[in-house]
């Protein structure tokens, strides 16, 4: 059992590396990233292994940790919990409004002026273990309407990856992607583009 | 094919407002212009008389051998002239000025005034260019009805529009299934993104992807029994195919970056895709048969998205997100692209020569029509606040 958290513990630690700063060149110990390590971005070239050979590989966490939760895979995703079911539980827009997440063009990457904002939401929600959390994702104009789709999923997963890295069991997080189909501010240019590419926190309370 | 990447649009009218009243619904007045980038092609147009019809099928002729690749002109220089009556029913003749040759001497009955119009056009678009014409293949887009959108489809120049889904909640994405009357979409009916096929015929909606996260980018293998897909399970959007029914489902990418937009190649053994893996959004193709995915090369058009491929195989469409965004084609191998026109979300027709895409004119979307070797376009008609996502039936 000790190594398999130790394990689980190098995974996390090798995925938030990347996954919350965006360091490109790999280091000893780091899950190589398939497409980012020089081999002329191949995305997935070997499913389910690093694209470089002869760099480490980090150990395999086995599904559901002590505590139940699906943690991280080998490179560093996380897996989606079950849905859960909307006519069940109350949506509370307003108790995370001022966390609202911001990122770069074509970023998912957590910036260090967003992650304090993660922070309060993971303090709340260890004190409210009943409740759960969804994750909108947004995106700007800039891009076409199916690649914000997947744009706006994967930045709404990153904020979920940094609150499981916070303690957050995964199951009480979901996400939701709308692309650029909801702006926060339907003006052209960079002032409005820049909160339209945000992930906002959505608190879940249980009707019953 | 070496043609300049900046577009003026040039605009020439070319022909008087249209209004129709078609199955008692009121068309909206359509602007009928046709746009011709200054910087044209090295293809030029094929002139063309046209006499003897009025209304609705003096129109849609017009319109139809236009986005196809012809010119009306009024006499000099033509080099075919399409002559006939629409009196009761269709009645044309084109013949060949050069040798004075009859081509084609045909009568239509049945169907609309409309429908007998394009088949007309069709048969004589046949004639000149030895393919067949697309202007009998409906399209299918994404509409906006006040603040909701709805899935629609439509004869290919927007005329006889229908609503495909009424649930008033977010949708995306249409896409066909080849050679039948089906499609698939993504909504957010459940308030989840999932994956519906839709048949149109019998009405009955089924749910192929409805998977925790993501499900979106339904892209129908040519013949008809796969899906390709983009799914965010696993805790990344990646590329997944399946049964078309959504079962035997496998993932074909594994990137912690997001894929987008999948379509398939004509033969059905390769995928085009969008993935960020490389740090920027561009193209890759993976093969069903096994093997890594290779980057597709778009030389002179970073953040390549939304590809289409064309049905002869040759060519694909895609999207460059630029400042603004421009439709782009490139050898199917990869390698030079070459710009067309300002819009996005490119789908072919059948002829492999005219692309519909959507394009951004006074704060909405409009669908337009482009003759991909002369870089022409039209708009096609609309009467609803904004249209986009194109997908072309084949």
């Amino acid at each position: 059992m000790k190594r398999a958290y130790f394990c689980k513990f190098f995974a996390l630690i090798a995925a938030l590396c990347f996954g919350l700063t965006g360091c490109k060149k790999g280091s000893k110990g780091l899950t190589p990233i398939p497409g980012r390590t020089g081999n002329g971005g191949i995305p997935g070239a070997q499913p389910g292994g690093p694209a470089n050979p002869g760099t480490e590989r980090v150990p395999t966490i086995p599904d559901g940790g002590a505590d139940g939760t699906k943690l991280v895979t080998t490179d560093g995703r996380t897996p989606m919990p079950d849905r859960y079911d909307p006519a069940n539980y109350n949506q509370d827009r307003s108790q995370f409004r001022e966390q609202t997440v911001y990122f770069d063009l074509d970023k998912y990457t957590i910036k260090s002026s967003e992650q304090p904002k993660i922070q309060v939401v993971a303090s709340f929600l260890s004190g409210e273990s009943k409740t759960m959390l969804e994750i909108e994702g947004h995106c700007d104009e800039r891009g076409t309407a199916e690649y914000n789709r997947s744009l706006g999923e994967r930045r709404a997963q990153a904020v979920r990856e940094y609150l499981i890295f916070l303690g957050i069991p995964g199951e009480r997080i979901h996400t939701i992607s709308f692309g650029e189909d909801r702006p926060a501010n339907p003006g052209h240019g960079e002032a409005a583009w820049s909160k339209n590419r945000r992930g906002e926190f959505i608190l879940l309370r249980p009707k019953n | 094919m070496k043609l300049s990447k900046i577009l003026f649009g040039l605009i020439v009218r070319v022909a008087a407002i249209l209004s129709c009243t078609q199955l008692g619904m009121a068309q909206q007045p359509t602007e009928d212009r046709l746009y011709i980038p200054k910087h044209a092609s090295n293809t030029k147009p094929i002139p063309v008389t046209l006499s003897g019809f009025s209304g609705d099928a003096d129109s849609v002729l017009r319109y139809d051998l236009e986005v196809q690749g012809c010119e009306i002109v009024s006499g000099d220089g033509a080099q075919y002239s399409v002559s006939g009556a629409n009196s009761g029913q269709v009645q044309g003749e084109l013949r060949d000025l050069v040798t004075k040759a009859v081509l084609l001497n045909n009568r239509y009955s049945g169907g609309s005034l409309r429908s007998q119009s394009h088949n007309l056009a069709d048969d004589v678009i046949e004639k000149i260019t030895g393919k067949p014409g697309i202007s009998r293949y409906k399209i299918a887009f994404k509409g906006q009805a006040g603040s909701s959108t709805e899935i629609y489809i439509s004869d290919f120049d927007g005329f006889n529009p229908v609503p495909v889904t009424r649930d008033g909640a977010l949708v995306a994405a249409p896409c066909w299934v080849p050679h039948k009357r089906i499609l698939y979409y993504t909504s957010y009916k459940s308030h989840y993104p999932d994956i519906y096929s839709h048949d149109l015929s019998s009405g009955e909606r089924k749910p192929v992807a409805r998977y925790p996260g993501l499900n979106s980018s339904a892209a129908i293998s040519p013949d008809g029994r796969r899906v390709a897909m983009i799914l965010s399970k696993s805790g990344s959007p990646d590329l997944y195919v399946a049964d078309a029914d959504g079962t035997n489902l496998k993932q074909l990418t594994q990137t912690r970056e997001d894929e987008s937009s999948p379509c398939w190649a004509p033969d059905g053994r390769k995928i085009c895709y969008v993935s960020s893996a490389g740090g920027i959004p561009g193209l890759y193709v993976i093969s069903l048969d096994g093997g890594p995915p290779k980057k597709l090369r778009t030389i002179g058009s970073g953040r390549a998205s939304e590809p289409d491929w064309s049905p002869d195989g040759k060519f694909i469409a895609f999207t460059a997100m630029r400042r603004e965004f421009d439709i782009c084609v490139v050898p199917a191998e990869g390698g030079d692209s070459i710009t067309l026109t300002a819009g996005e979300d490119p789908s072919w027709g059948v002829n492999s020569r005219t692309i519909i895409f959507s394009r951004r004119f006074k704060g909405k979307q409009v669908l337009s029509l482009l003759d991909v070797p002369t870089k022409r376009f039209k708009d096609v008609s609309q009467n609803l606040g904004s249209c986009s996502q194109p997908s072309w039936a084949k």
